[in-house]
């Protein structure tokens, strides 16, 4: 029975460095029955019926000692570019076998006489050997690219690892302490508005009205003091403080005030009657106001 | 039953001028002289690629890469053409019905490699379908 090929379509043209040994136009072909006539094809594919089933490249598989085709799940950037590189290594090298076994297969002699099936076979089995250790390698450093990756926790911790140990930069020092500050200064506040906050909340606790008396006299006490001392030196209208409110009134927050501002309008009242000095020695840490005569420095 | 097949191509001559290489894809078989696989193919079959192969490049997809890298456009075809006799391209006989590809490398450096022989064949890839005739 013959065999006829037609539909032939041309899906790839490629230029190479050397014909079939010198033919002028030879034609290897395949399918999935692996039905190479070609005696040293044959020779080749005697592989059994289950791998012819497969395929050429499930031969191969068996050839190279790979048994069954594994199942690959790729989940990462890593992996799938890994599954690339070794796809296009296995593409590229496959044609460049086919090239190679074309030539073993087809190979003459210097006298342009074919070699024997046994020089033939031996340059085929010395080119699969090749093909072998070559794809191997190729398998052998993906796998070992990707495995020195890890997994993600490990290349995290990884990179944490690089980077200890590293002498930083000028400017990027400054950076990282002017963050620094920047965090403090954060944190500074955040505990200026929780202590705002818990002092809120204790203005909120029931205070005895003799206890904030106690506390205010303690506190106005530089303040009576000094009011005393300028009375002393200078009697000026006593201005009375008259508390409004009856002693059972609550105390509050306007109380205080009032109190406080009433004490104030009192010595600023003192303080504008005199207009010598405004404050006592020692308590304002201010320049002491010094009158001078215009002849001074002069006479 | 579908077939993958490649042709080695050997380049049967160059013009030099016009930086053209020209090789026989295919030439017609009969039953009683098959190719090395035992496959034959028609004088309409081999017309009938030739064709494709034209379909393809009105598409943009006949150009021919280098070494099968599968990338590179080094060169395109501008002669694609059935024999319609024989005649002798370079020192090959060519048979009438045998389909001549004349590609064109642009690039100096490739085409002075096809010069020298250095790059001296076609590989063509294509897909075919195998059906089995009584003899």
């Amino acid at each position: 029975m013959a065999q006829r090929l037609t539909g032939m379509v041309i899906d790839k043209v490629s230029l190479v460095d050397r014909g079939a040994n010198g033919r002028p136009i030879a034609v290897l072909k395949r399918d999935e029955e692996g039905s190479m006539t070609d005696p040293i094809a044959q020779a080749i594919a005697k592989a059994g019926p289950e791998e012819a089933k497969v395929g050429v490249l499930a031969w191969l598989r068996k050839a190279l000692g790979l048994g069954a085709a594994p199942v690959v799940k790729t989940a990462t950037f890593a992996e799938v570019v890994a599954g690339q590189e070794l796809s296009d290594a296995l593409y590229d090298s496959w044609y460049t076998l086919q090239d190679v076994l074309w030539g073993a297969i087809y190979a003459y002699d210097e006298m342009g006489q074919a070699l024997s099936i046994e020089a033939k076979t031996a340059l085929v089995a010395q080119d699969l050997d090749e093909f072998k250790t070559y794809l191997l390698a190729q398998m052998a450093s993906v796998t070992v690219a990707k495995g020195d990756l890890g997994s993600a926790d490990q290349r995290a911790v990884a990179a944490i690892v690089r980077k200890v140990g590293k002498k930083i930069s000028g400017p990027r020092l400054e950076r990282l302490r002017a963050a620094a500050e920047a965090l403090n200064s954060v944190l500074a506040e955040v505990a200026d508005v929780v202590a705002s906050e818990a002092a809120d909340t204790a203005e909120e606790v029931e205070v005895d009205k003799a206890e904030m008396v106690a506390a205010m006299t303690e506190a106005l006490e530089p303040i009576s003091k000094r009011l005393e001392a300028i009375e002393k030196a200078k009697p000026v209208e006593k201005i009375e403080a008259s508390a409004e409110g009856g002693e059972e009134d609550p105390i509050t927050l306007d109380t205080v005030v009032d109190v406080v501002t009433k004490l104030a309008d009192r010595l600023e009242a003192i303080e504008n009657a005199g207009a010598v000095r405004k404050s006592l020695a020692g308590q304002d840490g201010g320049t002491e106001q010094v009158k001078k005569s215009k002849w001074a420095g002069i006479l | 039953m579908s077939v993958a097949f490649t042709v080695e191509a050997r380049i049967a001559k160059v013009d030099a001028a016009r930086q053209v290489a020209y090789g026989v894809v295919l030439e017609p078989r009969t039953a009683d002289n098959p190719d090395s696989q035992g496959d034959f193919y028609t004088a309409d079959d081999v017309r009938d690629a030739c064709w494709a192969f034209g379909d393809a490049v009105s598409k943009a997809e006949g150009f021919s890469d280098l070494m099968h890298d599968g990338t590179s456009r080094i060169g395109w075809p501008r002669e694609s053409w059935i024999a319609p006799e024989d005649f002798t391209l370079g020192d090959q006989v060519v048979k009438a019905g045998s389909w001549v590809i004349g590609m064109y490398y642009p690039d100096p450096a490739i085409w002075g490699l096809v010069v020298k022989g250095e790059l001296g064949a076609f590989s063509i890839g294509g897909t075919g379908t195998r059906i089995y005739e009584a003899a």
